[in-house]
Formats: structure tokens, C-alpha cells, sequence
């Protein structure tokens, strides 16, 4: 036994040996290369014009300073006046203040014309206005953001369900009756003719102001089908895969009359009259003969 | 005595002996080995000739210094891990 531990304390020292000298052929191959191809006089560093090595940029460990011995201080920055209030501000706060205090950037002028709805919305009984803008600087400082202002966004979506009752096939359900009535009336008073001036919905053609021609023509574009969620005509091509012929034919029935010339490529139906005449979408569809 | 080493070389390459030497290269190079081995290098290199120096004497100069360079904890821990081995092995076989 004693024997297998000095045999086992040789050989691991005979191992260990071996590597080590591993590890050092290593290092010994890796420096041997790095002279042959020139690069290892470059790891003692360049010298300097005086001769000195690397004097002119020291390494520089000391608190407070910076490897290069700069003075580290992020918190410095430039204070600058406002010529027009006299104020103090950060470099970085001016140019929108700035914009908002002498009144001529995009933004100032959409506040100032804000301002101006809102104090004539009210009444006059505000009173001084010129304190309202010393205050009003700075909350409008808080706009310098990259989605916009709040109010605008509302402003945005007023507008958009406006428009979309407007839209085609609002029955009487969506939009304001007024509206509705009002088409419908300029619709029936000219009936018999073709075409007619459209009567604007919020900046929208509505498809009631269209004449039979024109319904006529939009019809054979596309596909047509009244949606259920939205209850517009959908716009596809007359292929729509969504819709089936089925619903197309019918939705031609409804809004046209029985007596319609309906596309080739989707129905066998064969016009009757050449004249188309126009319903309203409010009522039934009737037959004319 | 020549059939153990046989068979203690055939289980060393089973991958235990390369682990071994990964172990060991970690340890030198943490403890600052292999950097004093360089400068040892770098000067054996700058004594003689530049550019006619081989590996081979490079070799020869360098090795024992960096024997006795090794820090004794590197060289109690593989010994350790070695002789654990070793002892496990020949004690199977033994049986």
C-alpha cells in the first residue's frame, strides 16, 4: 500500500508537470508569434516627442477626476437669461421656453389662439389676462412632449366619429336625424334627374347624395355589402371573397330595385327599364315598373 | 507498474485530463502566471538574438523559470484533484 501512494504521489507530480509546461508552451508559442509578426514592441507603449514614455497623458487616478484628470462634474450646465422675462433657466429649458415667451414658434401661437377661444367662450369675466400668461408658461413648458398635448388627441377623435356616422349606410340610427332628413329631402325633390349637387356631411359625400348613375356605376365597382358591425358598403373589389355573390345580389335589390342591370361577371339578372331609380336607404325599397 | 500507467493514460483520456489543463490555465491566468511568464519571454527575447529566436530555445531559457514561478496553492489544488483520481481508479481495479 504504501508503495501504490508513492507510486500515485509520482505519477500526479509527473502530470502536473507535464501540465505545466502545457500552459507555458502556450504562452511561449503566443509571444514567440507576436514577435515574429512584429507586433510585440508595441505593448511597451509609443514615446513621446520627449522621449519620455507616455508623460504627456498620465493615468490619472485621484477622486473627482476622470482618467484624464478632467474635473467630473455632470451636474454643470450652462444657465442662460431670457431676454424677454429675465429669467434664469437651464441651457437645455430654453429654446422651448423660449418659443413660448416670445410667442413665435408653431406651438405658441396654437396656445395663444386656444387662449383667445377659451376667454371668448367664457365671457370676457376671466380677468387680467396678463397674469394668465406669466402662469400659463410654464404649464405650457409640460406640452414639450413627444405625443402632442392631450387636448389635441380629443380634439382628433371628435372628429373621426363624425366622420364615420357620416359614412355610407347610417340608416337613421348613427348620424343626427338632421342630417339624414335633410338629404333625404334635397334627394327627393330630384328624383327624376340624374345627378345632383352632393350635399356634404362633415366634409364627407354621403352615398345617398349620389345619383342613380352614380350609385349605378359605384355598384359595379365593388362589392357593396353592408357590414353588420359598421353598417358601411364594403369597398372590395367585386371578387371580395368575404361576401358572396348572394349578398351582393341582394344588397343590389335593395338599394337599386328589382329593375337594375347587375354586372355580368356576378348575376344573370336582366335589365327590365333603362331607367334606375333612385331609394332612399331610410325607407323600403320599392318597385318601379 | 507499466499496465497501471496504461490504463491510468486510457482513462486520463477519457476527458479528465483536458479538463485538467483548462482548469490549471484558468488558475495561472488568474493568479498573474502566464503575465509574468510573458515578461520572461519578452526579455529572454530582448537578451538574445530578435529575430533568430525559435520556439525551441525560447522553450528551453523560459520552462524551469516558469515551473517555479507556479504559486503553490495552483499546485496543491491539481495535485489534490490528480492524486483523488488516481487513487479512485487504481482502487476499482484493485477490486
Amino acid at each position: 500500500m504504501i508503495n501504490m501512494d508513492e507510486l500515485i504521489n509520482q505519477l500526479s507530480a509527473t502530470i502536473l508537470d507535464d501540465l505545466i509546461d502545457d500552459a507555458s508552451l502556450g504562452v511561449i508559442f503566443g509571444v514567440h508569434r507576436s514577435n515574429k509578426l512584429g507586433y510585440l514592441a508595441i505593448e511597451d507603449g509609443f514615446k513621446d516627442n520627449n522621449g519620455e514614455h507616455s508623460e504627456g497623458h498620465p493615468i490619472v487616478i485621484a477622486p473627482n477626476m476622470d482618467v484624464f484628470g478632467q474635473v467630473a462634474i455632470k451636474n454643470k450646465q450652462h444657465e442662460c437669461i431670457c431676454p424677454s422675462c429675465n429669467r434664469t433657466l437651464a441651457a437645455s429649458r430654453f429654446a422651448p421656453h423660449l418659443e413660448k415667451c416670445m410667442g413665435m414658434g408653431r406651438n405658441s401661437s396654437r396656445i395663444a389662439s386656444r387662449r383667445i377661444a377659451n376667454s371668448s367662450k367664457e365671457g370676457n369675466g376671466n380677468g387680467n389676462i396678463a397674469s394668465g400668461t406669466g402662469v400659463s408658461d410654464d404649464d405650457d413648458d409640460a406640452d414639450w412632449t413627444f405625443g402632442g398635448s392631450e387636448k389635441k388627441r380629443k380634439r382628433k377623435d371628435k372628429h373621426s366619429t363624425k366622420k364615420k356616422n357620416s359614412r355610407v349606410k347610417n340608416g337613421g340610427a348613427a348620424a343626427s336625424t338632421a342630417v339624414s332628413d335633410s338629404a333625404y329631402n334635397s334627394l327627393e325633390g330630384n328624383i327624376s334627374s340624374g345627378e345632383q349637387a352632393a350635399p356634404v356631411v362633415n366634409g364627407a359625400p354621403t352615398f345617398e347624395s349620389f345619383g342613380a348613375a352614380e350609385k349605378k356605376t359605384l355598384l359595379l365597382q365593388i362589392c357593396g355589402v353592408v357590414s353588420e358591425h359598421t353598417g358601411k358598403l364594403c369597398t372590395r373589389t367585386l371578387r371580395c371573397p368575404q361576401h358572396s355573390e348572394e349578398q351582393r345580389r341582394n344588397i343590389r335589390l335593395a338599394l337599386l330595385g328589382q329593375n337594375y342591370e347587375h354586372n355580368q361577371v356576378i348575376g344573370t339578372y336582366i335589365k327590365q327599364n333603362e331607367e334606375v331609380k333612385f331609394f332612399s336607404i331610410t325607407f323600403k325599397s320599392q318597385n318601379f315598373e | 507498474m507499466k499496465e497501471e500507467d496504461v490504463l491510468t493514460a486510457k482513462m486520463i483520456e477519457s476527458g479528465e485530463l483536458n479538463r485538467w489543463k483548462e482548469l490549471l490555465r484558468l488558475r495561472l491566468t488568474e493568479c498573474g502566471w502566464r503575465d509574468q511568464v510573458r515578461l520572461l519571454c519578452r526579455d529572454a527575447i530582448k537578451q538574445g538574438n530578435l529575430e533568430e529566436m525559435t520556439v525551441d530555445q525560447l522553450n528551453n531559457e523560459v520552462t524551469p523559470k516558469a515551473r517555479q514561478l507556479v504559486p503553490d496553492a495552483v499546485k496543491i489544488e491539481l495535485l489534490t484533484k490528480i492524486k483523488t483520481f488516481l487513487q479512485e481508479n487504481t482502487l476499482q481495479e484493485s477490486q
